[in-house]
């Protein structure tokens, strides 16, 4: 069974009473993460992301069908805590998520709140502020931050929880160009060397690229997902969902819409000029 | 402009202050205002004057910065210092009407211009050498007594500190409000006073506004990091009573001693 298996969930924040119209935000969903994956969630504003997000921690509870953490149903109450542990979830607005004047003892209030012995709490600090680059700044006041590096601290406090799964509900929307870059480089080595599952909600399709597969949703529901490069060619649907394609993608399509020939959709920069290259010879 | 306020700011440059036991520095802040409104002479306030400057001393955080808060007082202090230097009694010196000045009128004025600068001084050490985190961990703690009463110490700890944490953030966010009401033809400088009052409306709804949705997504934040309560819940730093917490609490000991003897050997001049 894979780590968290979302079944057939609906949820509305509407009061739900009889004769009135419910409009669900996520609208019967079933997706399965793995263990180690790295997943981007795409979707335009409203698409029901942010709210499938609140629901992978129990943050939020499913209106009808199940969501299942490592085997435990999130519904469950006596559960929640054990599920926060697992999953940790990561906000958009960084000023908002640090709790304490100084970065390192940010960073502890995780394992504070489970009640870990002060020695460890202290080990676990000084290694998740290491594995976000962040351990210079451990005594810094969190205000005085950038924007990329105040979003590193508040991955740094959902780790030093020490959970098997981050979710981040649109990390770098706040921030700017070489914040968002600290972040992505960031998620991309937990993944890599931490074996840390990534739930990654994002409006930027550059950063969605990067992941190892890309779920697509509109109106709550799941409209297409698949590794970026198969998402990512069906420019056509994209668009349909008022979704953007990298640039890459958007340029060979057009292209390829004038009569260029070109096999594959390029993601990436390089990969686009090899294509071109290809294409011109 | 609204963010250069020294005042409840934490500087930490690792000095002996900053190694006192958060509570032993609460203690002997109480005990100090205790004693310093129980000078009566000029010995007195100067062994009062003495420990709280070598308290500044010791924490090695630059004159500027004590300077700076106590600049934010002045007014205050001209207006007290002023006020009692006419309501003395006795023999005037110097008489304009009603007001008159006397002997015990100036004693008064410099006895208060004193106590207030060192109150400000001495709350300025406490807090420019506890960091907010150790100062509501020891208020925490002081207070647990109290929960026999019912009293929720750890929820009132806690959100002083949230506060203390946020008072930067909705700072700058009241800068930016101003900013962009004046961006938008706010005149927040002319007219007088109830005027000026009312400019600061367009400013105090929007911060109010934005300051419930922030502590909705800290709320949130709060909880995804497991936030449960102040039960089961432990500390990283560890505060321990240590042998200069002893030193600490012998000198503010020979302080009220000291004060106590001046009080009853010489003459009260107030």
């Amino acid at each position: 069974m894979s780590f968290i298996s979302i079944r057939d969930v609906r949820f509305s924040y509407d009061e739900v009473a009889e004769g009135k119209p419910v409009t669900y935000a996520v609208d019967g969903v079933s997706l399965d993460i793995e263990e180690g994956e790295f997943v981007a969630v795409i979707g335009h504003n409203g698409c029901g992301k942010s709210t499938l997000a609140k629901h992978l921690n129990a943050m939020l509870l499913p209106d009808s069908g199940k969501v299942i953490v490592d085997g435990d149903d999130t519904s469950i109450e006596e559960k929640t805590f054990d599920i926060r542990e697992k999953v940790g979830l990561v906000l958009q607005n960084p000023d908002n998520q640090l709790v304490a004047s100084i970065v390192e003892e940010d960073v502890a209030f995780g394992p504070e709140n489970l009640g870990v012995e002060p020695e460890e709490i202290r080990r676990r600090v000084d290694k998740a502020l290491k594995a976000v680059d962040m351990y210079e700044y451990r005594e810094h006041a969190p205000h005085k931050l950038s924007g990329g590096q105040k979003q590193r601290v508040a991955i740094a406090g959902i780790l030093a929880i020490q959970p098997q799964c981050i979710v981040l509900d649109e990390p770098t929307a706040m921030l700017d160009p070489s914040g968002r870059e600290e972040v992505i480089s960031t998620l991309l080595k937990l993944n890599r060397d931490n074996k840390i599952t990534v739930v990654l909600i994002t409006h930027y399709m550059d950063e969605a690229v990067l992941a190892d597969r890309v779920v697509v949703m509109d109106s709550g529901r799941i409209v297409t997902q698949g590794t970026p490069d198969e998402v990512f060619s069906q420019v056509e649907l994209l668009k349909r969902h008022r979704l953007d394609v990298p640039q890459s993608a958007e340029l060979a399509f057009r292209l390829k819409g004038c009569g260029v020939k070109i096999d594959k959709i390029p993601l990436t920069q390089s990969d686009c000029v090899a294509a071109l290259e290809e294409a011109m010879k | 402009m609204v963010r250069d306020v020294a005042f409840g700011q934490y500087f930490p440059t690792k000095s002996v202050i900053h190694r006192l036991d958060p509570r032993a520095k609460i203690l002997i802040f109480i005990a100090y205002i205790v004693i310093i409104f129980c000078t009566f002479n000029y010995a007195a306030l100067a062994v009062t004057s003495a420990f709280a400057l070598l308290f500044l001393a010791l924490s090695k955080i630059s004159p500027k910065f004590y300077f700076k808060s106590l600049k934010v007082i002045i007014f205050i202090v001209i207006f007290t210092s002023l006020l009692n230097l006419f309501y003395g009694s006795g023999d005037p010196l110097w008489q304009w009407g009603i007001l008159s000045i006397t002997w015990n009128g100036i004693h008064r004025a410099i006895f208060v211009t004193v106590r207030i600068i060192c109150l400000i001084l001495a709350s300025s050490c406490l807090t420019f050498t506890t960091s907010p985190t150790e100062l509501t961990d020891a208020i925490e703690r002081l207070m647990k007594p109290l929960k026999v009463v019912h009293f929720p110490v750890h929820e009132v700890a806690m959100m002083m500190s949230l506060a203390l944490r946020f008072v930067p953030t909705l700072l700058e966010e009241t800068d930016k409000i101003m900013q962009a009401q004046k961006a938008r033809g706010a005149d927040l400088e002319s007219g007088g006073l109830i005027k000026r009052v009312k400019a600061l409306i367009p400013i105090l709804i929007p911060l109010f506004v934005s300051a419930f949705r922030r502590a909705y997504d800290v709320a949130t934040a709060m909880e995804c990091r497991c936030y449960r309560g102040g039960a089961g819940r432990t500390r990283m730093k560890q505060i321990h009573m240590a042998k200069r917490d002893v030193f600490s609490f012998i000198a503010i000991a020979l302080v009220i001693g000291g004060v106590i003897v001046c009080n009853i050997l010489l003459t009260h001049v107030i």
